[in-house]
């Protein structure tokens, strides 16, 4: 896990509700995609986020990939079947085989040989083959080699009517950077998905067919959206202030028991074990009115109902104010202690057990109850108070904890108006006396933990901070998103408090980072606003742009501009506009410039994309 | 160590086990087999993993009729001329409430190589010795007394069979309380019965 990769979770956390509801276009003739080559298979996910997108993604997750940097002879052969076999098309008499191959690395040579051969498919379907050549032009020695491998390929496509898009990291506007590449492979699969879909309403583009005309084509990319990018980055930063904020603020040095700065250790064990376990034991508890009538339980029961007659009789107390008699409950529960064991196996046991073993997304019952115990701490101590010895005295002192210790410590049953009350009660006490040790024990060792890691916490969050401060260049999202990270924080510090603790890796710290986040995205709505919506809301913050100026601007860039193979041509073409058609309005918007509008549930971004073929001779290499 | 898919041949069919005057007894047929492993185990059946670590030298004594116990399983080899030489076997033992597996052993002479070959489905070709039970409820005086016994030689564990009254959860059945009176203050409305837990069901019978 690293900065990069925790960014792309958490827009992934954004995706508005709307768009994973449903989805207005499906997939209609079975597709293949192929990705070849070291940049290709590294941006596969990229490719497959945008299907995902655009035909739900239980229909992209059963639909084949072939990802391999260096392609085997038999590995696109293998891949007919599956691709053909029934699935969740529309139609099938066409079958699109879709390459995505960086051309530039060392396997070149081996994929070309290997892409040459057409796999076996029944007559009955008419293949169409694109070819998305990625290549990479920004140093002399790239240059050549996209021009010698580009030329090769042309040739080749010219010479077997095969259809090649040729997408470099080279545009009039100057160079892609780094972060642009995964543009590259952003409308290579805008492409394949306007190609190969059709409308809930049956209506499709006729791009796929219209690319079978010619062999040599290239395209230019615009896109304009919520930047989530920054979004992300904004809130991670914030997230951070604010922790380092509320620690500022508890500085002191811990003296006398600890154990008082936290409320008491029985508590919060009992509010974890409401929290996890008690959901799992029985409710119904009347079975325990069943029990052997042993002459110990006999006694125990006429200590009840002797009770009850001094209270109408003499006393006139309620059942609440008096006491049980304890020595008979004892009595009784020793003389049913087969019964009791096998009850307390078979409903309390067993089942605080199987919680404890299980498995939810990787995380495990005892992960889920070591974050429960770690928040608990770190909600009340900031990180220089965990620097301190008192902590690791305390883990050294809960670690010797004995289950008799916990015994004692734990509160004895209070009083109860009848004998199964007890029981359940006491069965109740019994399973939190074995479980508690365990709490103990999984205490002192995270108490251990963070005592070692505090000591270089603080340079994490700022190594951390400081990078994800360098991504956010504009100051109306800072701000706008400042302002909601700190409202939230402020009303519920334990988002913050509790779920970021001292730990031993960067990598431990983002994955805390994205449970914060995942919390604000599940509670702030300002999240999943969709583009338009975001912007309005965001235009009320200083420094925000009026909406129909952004779209406006959004259409009037010259896409030609950013197209991704020059020539000495004027670059002309078809232009596509992929947008929820439903959130931007387009009524004044130059038709020209709109071209033909494919209606992508995508209520965060607007796309634009200018498709041209090429005159081979015209191209300007280097 | 050979095993292998039991294809048709070496699959086992009409497995029964039986029990008549001279006690229980195993009959099958398997058109191929040289031997038969019998395996015996509680809880669930053995998969074939679990088989990893016999040894090709452990698989020939098996075929030449030895017993081995392993982990929480045991086994035991019979030649197909011992085990069919009656028109039943007889000659093993087994605890109710067991599970017996029965696959066939083949023996292939030029690579000296036993071979054991293993059903697609751990489950098929696996039969039970249950453990037979009874109870019986009585009201006296004002109380139900319970007794369930077990009526086969065999080992209990603790909870399997459940007391239940009325619509409450069951009670499970301690060892202990096996063949004792258990007494119960049950309103005279209200219903005893005794159940096999969800785990155990179809390895105890009610005789």
């Amino acid at each position: 896990m690293g900065y990069q990769e925790t960014i792309k979770r958490c827009e992934s956390m954004m995706q508005s509700a709307e768009d994973l509801q449903g989805s207005s276009q499906q997939i209609r003739y079975p597709l293949l995609s192929v990705f070849a080559g070291a940049e290709a298979v590294q941006y596969a996910d990229t490719v497959k986020n945008v299907y995902r997108k655009c035909w739900m993604p239980e229909t992209v997750d059963v639909i084949p990939f072939v990802v391999r940097e260096n392609l085997g002879n038999s590995d696109i052969k293998d891949a007919v079947r599956p691709a053909l076999t029934h699935g969740p098309y529309r139609e099938y008499n066409v079958f699109y085989q879709v390459f995505y191959w960086d051309i530039m690395d060392s396997s070149f040579e081996n994929n070309f040989n290997v892409l040459q051969v057409k796999p076996y498919v029944p007559v009955t379907y008419e293949v169409r083959r694109i070819f998305f050549l990625f290549a990479r032009m920004s140093s002399e020695q790239e240059a050549e080699i996209a021009k010698e491998r580009g030329e090769r390929l042309i040739a080749w496509a010219k010479e077997n009517n095969e259809h090649i898009f040729i997408l470099t990291d080279s545009t009039k506007d100057g160079f892609l950077g780094l972060e642009q590449i995964s543009e590259n492979y952003r409308m290579a699969a805008d492409i394949t998905v306007i190609s190969d879909s059709v409308s809930n309403d049956n209506k499709s583009l006729q791009l796929g067919f219209d690319l079978m005309k010619k062999n040599v084509y290239s395209a230019g990319y615009y896109s304009q959206g919520k930047n989530t990018r920054q979004i992300v980055a904004a809130s991670i930063v914030s997230m951070l202030d604010f922790y380092r904020s509320a620690m500022q603020y508890n500085t002191g040095e811990i003296t006398g028991y600890f154990e008082n700065y936290l409320g008491s250790y029985s508590s919060i064990f009992d509010g974890i074990f409401e929290k996890l376990y008690q959901p799992v034991l029985p409710k119904d508890t009347s079975f325990f009115r069943f029990l052997d009538f042993t002459p110990q339980m006999d006694a125990f029961y006429r200590s009840f109902s002797s009770a009850g007659q001094r209270r109408f009789g003499f006393f006139g107390r309620t059942n609440e104010e008096r006491g049980m008699d304890l020595s008979a409950a004892v009595m009784a529960k020793k003389s049913i202690g087969p019964f009791w064991q096998a009850i307390l196996d078979k409903y309390y046991v067993t089942s605080v057990r199987d919680v404890l073993q299980s498995n939810e997304d990787g995380e495990t019952g005892e992960d889920r109850l070591r974050y429960e115990l770690r928040s608990a701490i770190t909600s009340k101590f900031s990180y220089h108070q965990l620097m301190s010895e008192s902590v690791r005295e305390e883990s050294l002192r809960l670690r010797k904890f004995t289950i008799q210790d916990v015994d004692k410590v734990l509160p004895r049953v209070k009083p109860v108006s009848t004998p199964e009350e007890y029981f359940a009660q006491e069965a109740i006490r019994d399973i939190k006396v074995n479980i508690y040790l365990k709490f103990y024990r999984v205490l002192s060792e995270e108490l251990e933990k963070l005592y070692l890691n505090a000591g270089s916490f603080m340079e994490k969050i700022e190594m951390t901070r400081n990078y994800y401060k360098e991504i956010v260049k504009d100051e109306s999202i800072n701000e706008a998103y400042k302002n909601i990270v700190s409202r939230a924080c402020a009303l519920k510090p334990e988002y913050v408090k509790g779920m970021i603790s001292p730990c031993g890796k960067v990598e431990e710290l983002l994955e805390q980072i994205e449970k914060v986040f995942f919390t604000f995205t599940k509670d702030i709505k300002e999240y999943h606003y969709s583009f338009a919506d975001e912007l309005k809301w965001r235009m009320n913050v200083p420094g925000g742009g009026a909406v129909d100026e952004v779209i406006s601007a959004a259409f009037e860039k010259d896409v030609s501009s950013t197209a991704r193979l020059s020539a000495y041509q004027s670059v002309s073409g078809k232009m596509y506009s992929l947008m929820k058609k439903s959130n931007v309005p387009t009524d004044n918007i130059n038709a020209e410039l709109l071209g033909e509008v494919f209606d992508m549930p995508q209520s965060d971004q607007l796309e634009r994309l200018l498709i041209y073929s090429l005159d081979s001779s015209t191209i300007i290499w280097i | 160590m050979a095993i292998e898919r039991a294809i048709r041949m070496y699959q086992i069919k009409n497995l029964k086990l039986g029990t008549d005057g001279r006690g229980m007894y195993l009959s099958l047929v398997c058109p191929a087999a040289d031997g038969y492993c019998l395996c015996f185990t509680k809880g669930a059946p053995v998969t074939r993993e679990e088989l990893n670590d016999l040894t090709e030298e452990e698989l020939r004594e098996l075929l030449q009729g030895r017993e081995i116990a392993k982990g929480r399983y045991r086994l035991q080899g019979v030649r197909a001329n011992v085990f069919h030489a009656n028109p039943s076997f007889r000659n093993f033992k087994a605890v109710a409430p067991e599970q017996i597996q029965i696959w066939s052993l083949s023996y292939k002479q030029l690579a000296n190589e036993a071979v054991l070959h293993f059903p697609d489905d751990p489950e098929s070709q696996l039969t039970f010795i249950p453990m037979r039970y009874r109870w019986s409820v009585r009201r006296d005086n004002g109380f139900v007394i319970l007794n369930v016994e077990l009526l086969d030689n065999g080992e209990y564990e603790s909870g399997v069979l459940m007391y239940r009254v009325g619509n409450t959860l069951p009670i499970p059945i301690p060892e202990a309380k096996i063949g004792k009176d258990i007494r119960l203050r049950v309103p005279a409305n209200e219903e005893v019965r005794v159940i096999v837990s969800e785990e155990y069901q179809g390895k105890y019978l009610q005789a």
